[in-house]
């Protein structure tokens, strides 16, 4: 076992340990969780999709444990190939992409946003080492990072505003990280506002983004009370809310247990948006909230230590870019499942259903483990 | 990373997140604090909400072309009032009426209780005050226009829920092996009868899912959404019961079980070839009604001691295995003791010297002493050879509740030193009716012993999506000789034996005689099982049929308790002769081109059509319901005009469609016979009174 270990778990064992205990977690919840939704799309068989489920989950792990090995001076080259792939893949599916709830995110079955996601983190990582010595410069350090930043997170926009947001928002993170000055970042949230109210007028005039709607009515039917939510589906956000909420206060410290969660049959989206509050009827705020907010958060103290310890400039931005990332997305899922937030359609990372998701998910968790991996290494050298 | 402005800032995205953390930790503290009672008012308030819409059951059909219905589900009401919402006056004003107007409709109490009850309701601030269950669109119409109600739900406290209820067609006809479903509630246990229980699966069909949002009022109105599910209905049972033979099994048995003032008894009819049940009546005393019920499925339930219709099988395995030929002579002095027992012939003094298949068709019990001759030293042998024919397995019934067979084996603690001889004759063993009758069924199939069914097909809408045809559970039951054997003596029960009252004319009946004392608590008691079961025509049987009859209290024996239901039975069967008809009708159909249609739902048969590749001539541009006229080229449709306020013509439909119709225009309809309607009691197109009887019959 022990050999087992040594020969595949590479990197830091305690992120392995928070890896595998959130995957073993989801297998628990996905199967009581899912139950539902398969008897909504199905004729009432569970089990396929638990088994689609698992099945991702252990290639996800396969994935985590080739790229621990990967040759990391190979990512920085991706990133720069990669940049213009996805930006393609994003143009494409923008025009001819699947249409759900009238939004194109989907192309030959999965989300390029979830690429873009990970090969923009790795670009803006490549370009922070690279314009390091720049970085107090507007125009020659700051100006180059910024803009593929804008021209991904544009291209995600249209289609998927809480993504482009959510990585909008890393990407600004890491430049602050970067070292970027606070007067430069500054200016950059000037910016962004300034172009999103542009973007809502073009739409207002043109009625060219067509999520733009759903957007205001999100914010509405969170912000505002039922009386002003007039479309339906407003009404329908708000009732999944209001159906949340019930779940969260009928959970109770340890939860009504597994599968028991009465709330869930009436919570439309048990799956993705409300999965955190289904977990925490049926397991509990101690239980289910308590222990997956501790793993997530102890995930990004280690991948903080990662980013911290290594040698190389841009191992240590990819970490804390990819962790942040994940954990980011993690913590606005369960804010949506509490109604802290506006619904969102954010997954929780490694636990919510969907495929592509899950293996974006392994994949930046096995880029960590590798960066993790070779300060491990480094160490027993010396 | 080195530099101590980074470090420093990594620390503060970190401490970030943490803040996020606590700050959704406490959110899911707060909302539990708030407690369940606060939120589920704001979800009580939602304008929107999410409501369960019911599929519609299939149906249960009888097994004949015209799609009779065994059991079918129709909308009913259940109707509560609202009494706060009645102001004062006008509930003072109107009251008498109103409860004058109640009793008179539902006739159970007096306009006098209802006023009691009502005013009472009035003083206790009743919202929800039950006024009465199941009520059907005619009367709810009527209701709907008594004083206050005609007020409406915010003025008049009016309230009806709509649900649907499900009824039997045919009341009392095979209704237990009809059965019911009960699915399982807070209160009660899920109950599983018959076979509504059985094919619960395919007939409940899957509930659909709406979300709704709230505009006026109390209206509430759809929202389109991507996670909103349409019912599927529930498939259609199509039985193997044959509504008009089942009609004659239960009458028979009714005035037999009347006139012994019998326990309980069944009747079942079997078709030989496919194990089909084509009719099958249960009827119970209810002692403390005066009534018989069909309250238990004693066919498929009821695992009794045989008597003396096991000889069969005992003389079938004592001839296989080649110990006895029916030619052998015995003596047959009427007294046959084991040990300290002794069993009696019901001859005193018995039978004298004569063969075996004499003292099979007189069912002399000493067949107890032949098999314990030729088996004393190897009780098991006959045990196999009884399992060989498979009498100990249940039959497998979807049906559930079936009764456990019993056949001791020589190894058990209660196989004792006389087991042997009582089991030849039917004692110590236990059988059902059913299970007998399949044991007869396969001697008149030639030694092929097939599995009773009671459902043919299950159809999706017109989509037959499962079929069940004949299964064979043992393929030769015993050697063909054997087989000849126990056929001729069967048929000498008939000619000379215990049952040569039943004897036919036109036809032959092979059968045998059981009279059995029934076993309770132990010890036998002075109560008897008198059955009989058989084939006919005996030379191609066609049917085997079985009538038991427990705790008759004229008559004791098999032959005049038992055999007289069966001969009833056995001579309408024949004399109707049922399977001539069918080849006539399907001659007639051979005939034309296209096929003949009933009238009915024009959409429903545009689609038949359509699928069959039959060319319609659609003349009733308007009418939902249309007449159907079959020539060379096409098939003609006329309008079938349901005028407004006149007596709808409802002649050539099936069952379902005028029920429909009739039962929509508020008449009140009572059917007579099964298929399509032949006539009606109101004339097409004469004045329609709501509330009127009408009678169909149908052929």
């Amino acid at each position: 076992m022990q050999e087992l270990a040594d020969k595949y778990l590479k990197g830091d064992r305690s992120i392995w340990a928070i890896v595998i205990l959130l995957s073993l977690a989801s297998i628990v919840i996905a199967l009581s969780a899912s139950s539902n939704m398969a008897y909504r799309l199905t004729d009432g068989n569970a089990t396929p999709f638990w088994f689609k489920h698992v099945a991702t989950l252990i290639l996800g792990l396969v994935f985590m444990i080739y790229l621990q090995h990967f040759k990391f001076k190979y990512f920085s080259r991706i990133a720069q190939l990669g940049i213009w792939v996805a930006g393609s893949l994003l143009l494409v599916t923008l025009a001819f992409g699947k249409n759900i709830n009238s939004a194109q995110r989907w192309i030959m079955g999965f989300q390029p946003s979830d690429l873009a996601k990970i090969v923009l983190i790795l670009y803006v990582a490549r370009l922070l080492t690279i314009k390091k010595d720049k970085i107090g410069d507007f125009k020659e350090g700051v100006l180059p990072l910024i803009l593929p930043i804008v021209l991904i997170c544009g291209l995600i926009l249209p289609a998927d505003f809480s993504t482009a947001f959510l990585l909008g928002s890393v990407c600004f993170v890491m430049l602050f990280v970067g070292g970027v000055s606070i007067k430069h970042l500054g200016a950059i949230i000037g910016g962004a506002i300034v172009l999103f109210l542009f973007l809502i007028m073009i739409n207002k005039a043109t009625g060219i983004l067509p999520r733009v709607s759903t957007w205001e009515t999100r914010m509405v039917s969170f912000f505002g009370s039922e009386d002003i939510a007039k479309d339906s589906e407003s009404k329908i956000d708000n009732f999944q809310a209001n159906q949340a909420k019930m779940a969260v206060a009928n959970g109770g410290w340890i939860g009504q247990g597994p599968g028991r969660g009465s709330v869930k049959n009436d919570t439309y989206s048990a799956q993705s948006d409300f999965v955190f509050a289904t977990i925490v009827e049926e397991f509990g705020a101690l239980f289910g909230a308590f222990t997956l907010l501790m793993l997530y958060m102890m995930f990004f103290f280690r991948s903080i230590r990662a980013t911290l310890k290594t040698e190389s400039s841009f191992g240590s931005y990819v970490a804390f870019g990819l962790s942040f990332l994940l954990v980011l997305q993690a913590l606005v899922n369960m804010g949506v499942g509490v109604n802290l937030l506006p619904v969102t359609g954010q997954p929780l990372p490694l636990i919510s259903m969907g495929g592509t998701s899950i293996l974006f998910t392994c994949i930046s968790i096995g880029i960590i483990l590798n960066i993790s991996n070779n300060i491990e290494t480094k160490k027993s050298v010396v | 990373m080195k530099e101590k402005k980074q470090i420093v800032r990594v620390y503060v995205v970190y401490i970030g997140m943490l803040v996020f953390a606590v700050a959704i930790f406490s959110r899911i503290v707060f909302l539990q604090l708030m407690g369940g009672g606060e939120l589920s008012a704001m979800v009580e308030e939602s304008t929107v909400k999410l409501v369960k819409i019911d599929a519609p059951r299939g149906n249960i059909f009888a097994d004949n072309e015209h799609k009779t219905a065994l059991a079918l589900s129709v909308p009913r009401y259940d109707i509560y009032m609202d009494l706060v919402s009645v102001d004062d006056k006008v509930f003072d004003k109107e009251i008498v009426a109103l409860s004058d107007s109640l009793a008179r409709l539902f006739k159970d109490k007096s306009a006098f209780d209802w006023e009691q009850n009502l005013r009472n309701a009035k003083i206790k601030k009743s919202r929800y005050f039950p006024i009465k269950k199941d009520v059907n669109h005619i009367q709810l119409q009527k209701i709907e226009n008594f004083p206050i109600y005609n007020l409406g739900q915010f003025k008049g406290g009016f309230i009806k829920l709509p649900k649907t209820k499900r009824i039997p067609p045919y009341g009392a006809l095979a209704r237990r092996t009809i059965g019911y479903y009960k699915p399982l509630t807070a209160t009660s246990k899920e109950y599983k009868v018959g076979l509504e229980g059985a094919f619960n699966d395919y007939l409940e069909g899957q509930n659909g899912e709406l979300l709704m949002e709230k505009i006026i009022g109390d209206d509430w109105r759809p929202i389109p959404s991507s996670s909103n599910k349409e019912p599927i209905p529930g498939k259609d049972i199509y039985t193997t019961i044959d509504i008009n033979i089942q009609d004659v099994a239960h009458d028979a048995l009714m005035n037999q079980m009347i006139e012994q003032n019998a326990q309980k008894g069944c009747a079942i009819l079997m078709e030989v070839e496919t194990g089909y049940i084509k009719a099958i009546a249960n009827l119970t005393n209810d002692t403390v009604n005066h009534v018989f019920k069909e309250s238990f499925n004693h066919a498929v339930g009821l695992a009794s001691e045989p008597g003396s219709t096991f000889k069969l099988a005992s003389l079938m395995v004592a001839l296989d295995d080649g110990k006895i030929r029916i030619t052998d002579s015995v003596n047959m002095p009427g007294k046959y003791c084991f040990y300290e027992t002794c069993l009696h012939d019901s001859r005193v003094g018995g039978y004298g010297k004569n063969t075996i298949q004499y003292a099979f068709e007189v069912s002399s019990n000493v067949i107890s002493k032949i098999i314990n001759d030729n088996y004393a030293s190897t009780p098991q042998l006959f045990v196999d050879g009884l399992k060989d024919i498979g009498l100990h397995k249940k039959l497998g019934l979807k049906i559930p509740g079936e009764g456990s067979p019993v056949i001791k084996d020589a190894s058990d603690n209660s196989f004792s030193g006389i087991s042997l001889p009582w089991m030849a004759i039917g004692y110590e063993v236990q059988q059902t009716p059913l299970q007998t009758l399949t044991l007869y069924n396969a001697v008149a199939n030639n030694g092929v012993m097939v599995k009773p069914q009671f459902v043919k097909e299950i159809r999706d809408g017109n989509k037959v999506i499962e079929t069940f045809g004949p299964e064979v559970m043992n393929f030769a039951i015993c050697k063909e000789s054997t087989l000849k054997d126990v056929q001729s003596m069967l048929a000498g029960v008939v000619e000379r034996g215990t049952a040569k009252n039943i004897k036919a004319r036109g036809f032959d009946i092979a059968g045998k005689t059981g009279t059995a004392k029934i076993a309770e608590n132990g010890t036998y008691s002075n109560k008897y099982q008198a059955s009989f079961v058989g084939y006919f025509p005996a030379s191609k049987p066609k049917y085997t049929c079985i009538v038991v009859i427990q705790g008759p209290t004229k008559q004791i024996y098999g032959s005049l308790v038992s055999g007289t239901v069966f001969k009833e039975i056995a001579d309408k069967v024949y004399a109707s002769g049922l399977e001539n008809t069918r080849d006539q009708s399907e001659e007639l159909l051979a005939t034309m081109s296209y096929p003949y249609s009933k009238n009915g739902s024009k959409e429903e048969l545009k689609t038949v059509f359509k699928k069959m590749n039959v060319p319609v001539k659609d003349n009733a541009s308007q009418s939902a319901y249309v007449i159907t006229n079959t020539n060379d080229k096409h098939v003609l449709m006329g309008s079938k005009v349901i005028p407004g306020g006149l007596v709808p013509n409802v002649i050539g439909m099936g069952l379902t469609d005028a029920l429909f119709i009739l039962e929509s225009q508020g008449l009140v309809v009572k059917v007579i016979g099964s298929g399509v309607v032949k006539n009606q009691s109101l004339n097409p197109g004469t004045k329609l009174n709501k509330g009127k009887l009408i009678i169909l019959d149908l052929i």
